[in-house]
C-alpha cells in the first residue's frame, strides 16, 4: 500500500489528486492537504471582479468531492517538508497545520511515500508598501473574496461618475516581478466594458499600469502570428485593442509603493512618478509556499529542495547563464525533484529556470522582470504527469516509465476576457506553442507560427464561458470528468 | 477620493505615442467581431485549434 500526499487543491494539485485515485487501487491512499476549503476557477475571478457572477459561481467545497471521490482531505497548511522522514519513521513527511474550524491550529505530521507539491504562490502583498486589500490601499481579484471587495469598490466609483465627477482607474501589477499580466489585461478590459456599459465610460480614465517592456508581451516574451498574409505581432495587436477602447497604458513599470489614493513607481529608464488614482486594482507578485525542509536528524535542508524564491527546484537547468545563453531543453519535463525521487513539484509551486520574458534592470538597478505564467492549462498539464509517473512507479516499481510535460513541448491557451454579455461580450483568445520559446526548433520566433494565433471577438467570450462551466464540470469530478482535457 | 500628489503625465503620454501609432480596426471589422453567424465559425475554429494543440503538445 501506498500512500501520496499531495499539497494544494489549485488546479495542479486538484488534477493529480484526482487521476491519482483513479488510476490507483482502494488499497493505495490519496491525501490532500488544502488550507482552503474552497475550489475556486480563478480566471472567472475577474467577472466576480466587475460584479458579474458572485463568489459562489467560482467557488464550490472541496470536502464532498473528496468524500465521493475517496480522497482524504485534510484542511491544513503545510509547514514543513521531511523528505528522509524523522528518527520514528524513515519514509517522507510533511508537518501541517490545521486550517479545519474544528481543528484550528492543531498540528500533525503526515507520512507519505510519494509527495505533490502544488502549493501554488503566495501573495506576496508585503513586496510592495501598501499593496493589496488587507491593510493596503488596493484592491485585487486574486481570490473571490478580494474580487468581490473589488466589484463593491468599483461600483462605488461608477456611482461616483455617474454624479459626473471624473475617476481615474488603474489596474495592473503591483510589482516589477509580477506575473499573470494576462489576468490584469482581462480585468482592465472588463472595467472599460462595465464604464460602457454603465454610460459613464467618457467621465472615467482607465489606465493599465505593467511591468511589461512592451504591450502584448504577457510575461511569454511576446507572440509572433500569421495574419492575411503578413507575420504581425502580439504587441501591435494588443496596441491596437488599446486603442480602440481608449485605455492608456504605462509600461516597465515596478510599483514601489501605494499610498491612499496615489500609486509610486519607477520606470525601466529610472524615472520616478505618481500617479493619483481613485480606483486601483493592482496584482501583488508570488512567492513559493516558504516550505521549510528538515534531514532525518531534523537538520534544515530547504536549500536542498527550494530555490530563494521558495518555489521547488525540479529537473530544470538552474545554472546560471545570460537570458541569451538559455535554451528550451534547460526547463523541467518530468517536475521531479533531483534530490529526492519520489517529490515532485507542479504548477506554480516549481522553481522555473529563468524567465521567459527578457529581465531589464534600471539604472537604479531595479528589476522589472515579468515572471514565467505557470498557471492554468499547463498547471493542469504538470499535475496529469506526476500523477501518471507515480501511479507508474507504484504500480510497476521504480524504474517504471517517466511521463514528461516540459513547458518547451506543450501549447497553452488563454483567452483573455474582454467584457462579458453573450451577445456583447468579447475576448482575446490566443493560443501558443510552445509555451517556453524553442528558437532551435522554430527560428526567429521561437513558436510555431501554424498554432500560435490570437483574434479578437464574441467567439472568445463564448469560449471562455464554455472554459468556466467545463473545468468547473471536471473539478468537480462529474462522469466523464476526465475526457476533458487539461 | 484622488489625493492632491500632482500627476505626472510623461509615461502615460510616452505609451499615448505608441499606442496612438497601431492600427485601429474599421467599423467593417468590428461588426464581424460581433456577428453572430461569423463568431459560431470562428468558436469551431478556436476549439479545434485548441483540441489539436492539446492532442500534439501535452506528452
Amino acid at each position: 500500500m501506498a500512500r501520496v500526499v499531495v499539497l494544494g487543491a489549485g488546479v495542479a494539485g486538484h488534477t493529480a489528486a484526482l487521476h491519482l485515485r483513479r488510476k490507483l487501487g482502494r488499497d493505495h491512499d490519496v491525501i490532500v492537504v488544502s488550507p482552503n476549503a474552497n475550489w475556486n476557477w480563478i480566471p472567472s475571478n475577474i467577472w466576480v471582479g466587475v460584479g458579474r457572477m458572485s463568489a459562489e459561481q467560482v467557488v464550490f467545497p472541496l470536502a464532498p468531492i473528496y468524500r465521493r471521490k475517496g480522497i482524504e482531505h485534510h484542511q491544513a497548511k503545510a509547514i514543513a517538508v521531511r523528505p528522509e522522514g524523522d528518527a520514528e519513521d524513515p519514509r517522507g513527511a510533511v508537518d501541517v497545520v490545521y486550517t479545519d474550524p474544528t481543528r484550528v491550529g492543531e498540528e500533525a505530521r503526515l507520512r507519505y511515500d510519494y509527495l505533490v507539491n502544488a502549493t501554488g504562490p503566495r501573495l506576496n502583498f508585503g513586496a510592495t508598501e501598501g499593496l493589496g486589500p488587507d491593510g493596503g490601499h488596493s484592491w485585487s481579484v486574486c481570490t473571490a473574496g478580494h474580487a468581490t471587495q473589488a466589484a463593491a469598490a468599483l461600483a462605488e466609483v461608477i456611482e461616483v461618475l455617474r454624479s459626473g465627477r471624473r475617476q481615474t482607474l488603474v489596474v495592473g501589477m503591483g510589482h516589477g516581478t509580477c506575473t499573470c499580466e494576462g489576468a490584469a489585461f482581462e480585468y482592465v478590459f472588463n472595467v472599460d466594458h462595465e464604464l460602457r456599459a454603465a454610460g459613464v465610460r467618457e467621465l472615467a480614465e482607465v489606465v493599465y499600469l505593467t511591468n511589461e517592456f512592451e504591450l502584448g508581451d504577457f510575461g511569454v516574451d511576446g507572440m509572433s502570428f500569421e495574419q492575411q498574409g503578413f507575420r504581425t505581432s502580439s504587441k501591435l495587436w494588443t496596441e491596437s485593442l488599446f486603442r480602440e477602447r481608449n485605455v492608456r497604458a504605462i509600461l516597465g513599470a515596478h510599483v514601489e509603493k501605494v499610498e491612499p489614493g496615489v500609486v509610486h513607481y519607477e520606470q525601466l529608464d529610472g524615472t520616478r512618478h505618481a500617479l493619483p488614482f481613485d480606483f486601483a486594482m493592482l496584482l501583488p507578485p508570488f512567492r513559493g509556499a516558504d516550505l521549510v525542509a528538515y534531514d532525518r536528524a531534523g537538520a534544515e535542508v530547504t536549500a536542498a529542495l527550494f530555490a530563494p524564491s521558495g518555489f521547488m527546484k525540479v529537473d530544470a537547468n538552474y545554472a546560471p547563464k545570460g537570458y541569451d545563453d538559455w535554451a528550451a531543453e534547460d526547463w523541467p519535463s518530468t517536475y521531479e525533484s533531483p534530490a529526492y525521487p519520489n517529490v515532485f513539484a507542479v504548477g506554480i509551486a516549481f522553481a522555473p529556470p529563468h524567465q521567459i520574458s527578457r529581465p531589464r534592470k534600471s539604472p537604479n538597478g531595479t528589476v522589472v522582470a515579468p515572471s514565467p505564467p505557470r498557471t492554468g492549462m499547463p498547471s493542469g498539464v504538470m499535475g496529469k504527469t506526476a500523477a501518471l509517473t507515480i501511479v507508474e512507479r507504484i504500480t510497476k516499481g521504480p524504474q517504471a516509465h517517466t511521463h514528461t510535460a516540459s513547458m518547451a513541448n506543450m501549447g497553452a491557451a488563454c483567452v483573455a476576457s474582454a467584457g462579458t454579455g453573450l451577445r456583447t461580450g468579447s475576448a482575446a483568445a490566443m493560443t501558443m506553442f510552445p509555451v517556453v520559446p524553442d528558437y532551435a526548433r522554430y527560428p526567429g520566433s521561437g513558436r510555431s507560427l501554424k498554432d500560435t494565433i490570437g483574434e479578437i471577438g464574441l467567439a472568445g467570450h463564448w469560449l471562455k464561458l464554455m472554459l468556466h462551466y467545463l473545468f468547473i464540470y471536471k473539478a468537480k469530478a462529474r462522469p466523464g470528468w476526465q475526457f476533458i482535457p487539461e | 477620493m484622488t489625493s492632491p500628489t500632482p500627476r505626472d503625465d510623461a509615461p502615460l503620454i510616452a505609451a499615448d505615442r505608441v499606442v496612438g501609432a497601431a492600427p485601429l480596426p474599421t467599423e467593417k471589422t468590428l461588426k464581424a467581431r460581433r456577428n453572430l453567424v461569423i463568431q459560431a465559425g470562428r468558436f469551431v475554429l478556436l476549439n479545434a485549434r485548441i483540441m489539436k494543440m492539446v492532442l500534439k503538445g501535452h506528452h
